[in-house]
C-alpha cells in the first residue's frame, strides 16, 4: 500500500463523521481508507490534459421546477419518521448554540 | 491610544428569495404557518428523495447579479457543505461553492466624507435555508420545525472593502434597495428575510497585512449592525494595546445586553467536506436566457429619479425619499396614475404617510394601504367634499385599515356641510357669544378671527370648509 493513513487522521475523520471507534475499528479503518486512497490514485495515471472537469456523469443539465406550490400540508406522514414528536415538531436532543 | 488603528469589514449578506416554493421541492415558503405544515421528504431530508431546481430562484439569483454588476456562471452548479445540526435534516446543505453563479461585482455607495467607493462583491451564490430550533423551556430537548427549511436563499459575499460602520449601513441600504425594486426579496432584517454576518479585523493605519478577523452573527437591525461593530473594533483594539491576540472565531451579538461572545471554539475545525452534489444536474445559462433575464430588468433608483424629475417635476428632498423606497415609488406611480396628482400624493406621502410610520415603529415596505383610496381620498378633498383636517383623519384610517375613503366619510357623517344658512347661523351665534374677542377683532388683533373660525368650526363639528367660514365672518363682523 502505497498511502498510509496516521492516527491522528483517523482520530480527525472520526469527528468529523461523527463515529467512534475502538482500536480494532481504527486500526481496520485506516487500512481501509488507504486501500481507496490507493485506488483512487490509479487515476492520476491517466493523461488529463486538456480535459474539462466534469461536474456530472449524466450528459443531461437544466433541470427545472416551475415556482408552484405542489405539496400540502403533509405533517401527519412527515412526523410518522420522528422517533420522537411533540407538537407537530420533531424531537432532537437539547441543542443550545 | 498611542497608536491609529483602521477597521476592515466584509459582510455575507444572505437574502431569502420571494419564490412561492421553495429551492428544491413545492412546499409553500408562506411565513407563519404550524410548525411542518410546509414539509416534504425532500425538505425533511429523507433517505431516496430527489430535489429538483426551482427555476425561479435561478432568475433571481441572475437578476441580483445582473443590478450588481456581476459576471454570471453560465455554467454553474451546487455542492453539498457537510455538517451536523438538527436543523439541517440531510447532515449536508446544498450550497455553490465551486461555481457560484455570480462573482466579481460591485456596488457604489456614497461615504460619510460626501465621497463615492465601491464595494466589490466576490460571489453570490444560490443556497437553501435551514430548519428552526425550538429550545424546550423546561430544557430536556429541542423542537425541529422544518417549515424554513429548503427556503432559498442567496448569499452575497463582499470583499473586506469596507472601513467603518456607517459604511457598512450604507452597502446594505443599496444592497436592501436593488433587491427589492427587483421584487426577489422584501429584504426585512427584524424578520431574518435579510441577514448579515460581519467579518471585522483591525489593524494599524497604513499596515497593508489584514489583522485576525472575526465574524459576528445575529444582527437583526441596523443598530444593532453599528452597535456591534462599534463594540468588536474596540474589543479587538484593547487585546492588541493589551498585547493580546485576536483569535478568529464566530461570536454571536447579544444587542439587549449590548455584548458578544464566542459561538465556536477553534478546535471544532469547520472542516465542511464540500463536494459536487451528484443529484443535481449542471445549470447552464445560454447567452439567450442571459439576455432575456437582462432585458425583463425594472427601471432602478437613479433612472426613477431622473424621471420624477422631468415627468412630476417634484422637490429634489421628495424624490430622494420616495424612491428610497420601492413600496414608497410603487404607491406613488400607481396613485399619481388613477388621480393624476403627483404633488398632492407626495404630500400624503411626505407628510403624514411619514409620519404615522415613524408613530407605529414601521418600515415604509409595511405599508398596506391601497393606492386606490389614497387616490379616492385626493378626489374628497380636491371636491371640497371634506376639508383638510376631516382628510387627516380619514387618512389615518385608510393607513390603518386601508378602508374605502368615501363610504367612511358617508358613514361617520364628516362630510363638509355646504349649507351656507347652517354655516351663517352658526357664526351669528359665535359672534354673539364671544364679544370680547369681537371687540379685539375690531381693535385690529388678526389673532381674534382664528379663534372665532375654531369656535364655529366647532359648533359646526369640523365639518364646515375653513374659507367659507373666513369668508362668512368677515362679513358679518
Amino acid at each position: 500500500m502505497a498511502n498510509v493513513i496516521s492516527d491522528e487522521t483517523i482520530e480527525y475523520v472520526g469527528i468529523l463523521a461523527k463515529l467512534e471507534l475502538n482500536a480494532e475499528e481504527k486500526e481496520q479503518a485506516k487500512k481501509d481508507m488507504a486501500s481507496m486512497l490507493d485506488y483512487i490514485d490509479k487515476l492520476g495515471e491517466l493523461d488529463t490534459e486538456g480535459v474539462a472537469p466534469m461536474s456530472h456523469v449524466f450528459p443531461v443539465h437544466n433541470v427545472f421546477r416551475e415556482d408552484v406550490v405542489t405539496n400540502g400540508d403533509d405533517r401527519e406522514n412527515i412526523i410518522a419518521n420522528a422517533p420522537e414528536s411533540r407538537d407537530g415538531a420533531f424531537v432532537v436532543p437539547i441543542t443550545v448554540e | 491610544m498611542s497608536r491609529q488603528y483602521e477597521t476592515v469589514i466584509g459582510l455575507e449578506v444572505h437574502v431569502e428569495l420571494a419564490t412561492a416554493t421553495k429551492i428544491f421541492c413545492g412546499c409553500s415558503t408562506a411565513f407563519g404557518g404550524e410548525p411542518n405544515t410546509h414539509t416534504c421528504p425532500v425538505c425533511t431530508g429523507m433517505p431516496g428523495s430527489l430535489p429538483v431546481l426551482n427555476k425561479q430562484v435561478v432568475e433571481y439569483a441572475m437578476a441580483v447579479g445582473i443590478a450588481t454588476n456581476c459576471t454570471i456562471t453560465q455554467n454553474c452548479k451546487f455542492d453539498r457543505k457537510n455538517y451536523f445540526y438538527p436543523d439541517n435534516p440531510q447532515n449536508y446543505q446544498i450550497s455553490q461553492l465551486y461555481l457560484p453563479i455570480c462573482r466579481d461585482g460591485g456596488v457604489e455607495i456614497e461615504t460619510e466624507e460626501g465621497g463615492r467607493k465601491t464595494v466589490r462583491i466576490h460571489e453570490i451564490h444560490m443556497e437553501e435555508d435551514a430548519g428552526k430550533l425550538i429550545h424546550d423551556e423546561w430544557g430536556d430537548c429541542s423542537l425541529v420545525d422544518y417549515n424554513r427549511s429548503g427556503v432559498p436563499l442567496i448569499e452575497i459575499v463582499s470583499e473586506p472593502d469596507m472601513r467603518s460602520a456607517d459604511e457598512v449601513i450604507a452597502y446594505l441600504e443599496k444592497l436592501r434597495l436593488i433587491i427589492q425594486y427587483l421584487g426577489a426579496s422584501d429584504c426585512k432584517l427584524q424578520e431574518g428575510s435579510m441577514r448579515a454576518d460581519v467579518n471585522l479585523s483591525v489593524r494599524e493605519v497604513g499596515s497593508e497585512k489584514f489583522g485576525t478577523r472575526t465574524e459576528m452573527k445575529n444582527l437583526n437591525s441596523f443598530k444593532a449592525i453599528h452597535r456591534a461593530i462599534e463594540h468588536e473594533r474596540n474589543r479587538q483594539i484593547d487585546l492588541l494595546e493589551e498585547g493580546k491576540e485576536v483569535i478568529q472565531e464566530t461570536r454571536r451579538w447579544d444587542d439587549t445586553k449590548e455584548y458578544s461572545y464566542a459561538m465556536r471554539s477553534k478546535e471544532d475545525a469547520q472542516d465542511y467536506r464540500y463536494f459536487p452534489d451528484p443529484d443535481l444536474v449542471p445549470v447552464m445559462i445560454s447567452d439567450e436566457w442571459l439576455a432575456e433575464v437582462r432585458s425583463r430588468q425594472p427601471e432602478f433608483r437613479t433612472e426613477k429619479m431622473a424621471r420624477y424629475k422631468a415627468e412630476f417635476d417634484l422637490p429634489d428632498y421628495d424624490i430622494d425619499i420616495i424612491t428610497g423606497s420601492k413600496r414608497m415609488a410603487d404607491l406613488f406611480e400607481e396613485t399619481t396614475a388613477l388621480c393624476n396628482q403627483p404633488k398632492k400624493v407626495s404630500n400624503w406621502l411626505m407628510v403624514e404617510t411619514l409620519r404615522l410610520l415613524k408613530e407605529n415603529n414601521m418600515e415604509p415596505e409595511d405599508i398596506h394601504f391601497s393606492p386606490e383610496n389614497l387616490a379616492k381620498l385626493i378626489r374628497l378633498t380636491d371636491s371640497k367634499a371634506i376639508n383638510s383636517s376631516v382628510a387627516k383623519e380619514v387618512f389615518e384610517a385608510i393607513f390603518q385599515e386601508d378602508v374605502d375613503p368615501e363610504a367612511y366619510v358617508e358613514e361617520k357623517g364628516l362630510k363638509t356641510v355646504h349649507d351656507e344658512g347652517a354655516l351663517r347661523a352658526a357664526v351669528e351665534r359665535v359672534i354673539a357669544d364671544n364679544p370680547q374677542s369681537v371687540e379685539d377683532y375690531h381693535n385690529g388683533k388678526e389673532k381674534a378671527i382664528g379663534f372665532l373660525v375654531g369656535q364655529t368650526m366647532r359648533a359646526m363639528q369640523g365639518k364646515a370648509d375653513p374659507s367659507m367660514i373666513n369668508q362668512v365672518l368677515r362679513e358679518l363682523l
